[in-house]
């Protein structure tokens, strides 16, 4: 399985103050093109909230939103680079933050696809040095290119 | 070395528990250690799988909040969702597994 990440939805210099903000930002962004259901934004809100996905991988910190696929009609990436860092929430330690600079959301509308996704993405985070590269990308190709 | 039960868990979506089962099977295989019986389940069914099975330790891949664990031991089990410290949390269950 190859990720699925198209130009349209590597979203570069995202202004955003908030984990919430940069959440229903990408949302209603993936809800113009149709690829999500109305109910993905609060879902996925209310998910981040329970259980956040802030990764503490270093220097570069990502985090990697999503909620259940009935809230989706396609399995593909997002890529938000942020304009300055966001605080989010500790997967590990929900009562830490960590600021964020990249946000991966993954979106996908069978279970099954998600956890080689899921796999994929980290192989790819798990290198400091290539987030580095993702997060001062400009242009979306290069982007997709990072995570082939 | 005795069979363990493990209960590997994450919020919702059975994924990064999933990552981390998979660890878990394969730190088994390479300290020689037998296969565990791991029970996978939602934060929120932790405290059940405690009460009906004997556990030997729990792995949550994020935050376990209002859970009574008594003295069963906990590792965190976020490192094989990031890849950071993932030394540490495979020599931690590996004492387990050999204990």
């Amino acid at each position: 399985m190859t990720l699925n990440l198209r130009p349209e939805d590597i979203l570069l210099h995202v202004q955003a103050n908030s984990c919430e903000e940069v959440l229903r930002l990408v949302s209603s962004h993936l809800l113009e093109e149709g690829k999500v259901k109305q109910s993905y934004e609060e879902h996925l809100v209310d998910r981040e909230r329970e259980y956040p996905t802030g990764l503490a991988l270093g220097r570069f910190n990502v985090a990697i939103p999503h909620t259940d696929y009935q809230y989706a009609n396609t399995t593909q990436l997002l890529v938000a680079i942020l304009e300055k860092p966001v605080e989010w929430h500790n997967m590990e330690d929900s009562d830490e933050t960590i600021p964020v600079r990249a946000v991966i959301l993954s979106v996908f509308d069978k279970p099954e696809h998600q956890i080689e996704a899921l796999q994929q993405i980290m192989s790819v985070l798990q290198n400091q040095e290539l987030v580095a590269r993702i997060i001062a990308s400009d242009s979306a190709q290069q982007v997709i290119e990072f995570f082939d | 070395m005795e069979k363990k039960t493990v209960i590997v868990c994450c919020a919702s979506s059975m994924i990064t528990s999933t990552m981390a089962v998979a660890k878990i099977k394969e730190i088994a295989a390479a300290c020689g250690a037998p296969e565990p019986r791991i029970i996978q389940c939602k934060f929120s069914e932790v405290q059940g799988n405690l009460t009906s099975n004997h556990v030997d330790f729990i792995v949550p891949t994020g935050k376990l909040k209002g859970v009574e664990t008594g003295n069963v031991p906990v590792i965190k089990g976020t490192a094989f969702v990031t890849g950071v410290g993932e030394d540490k949390a495979k020599a931690e269950i590996e004492a387990q597994l050999k204990a």
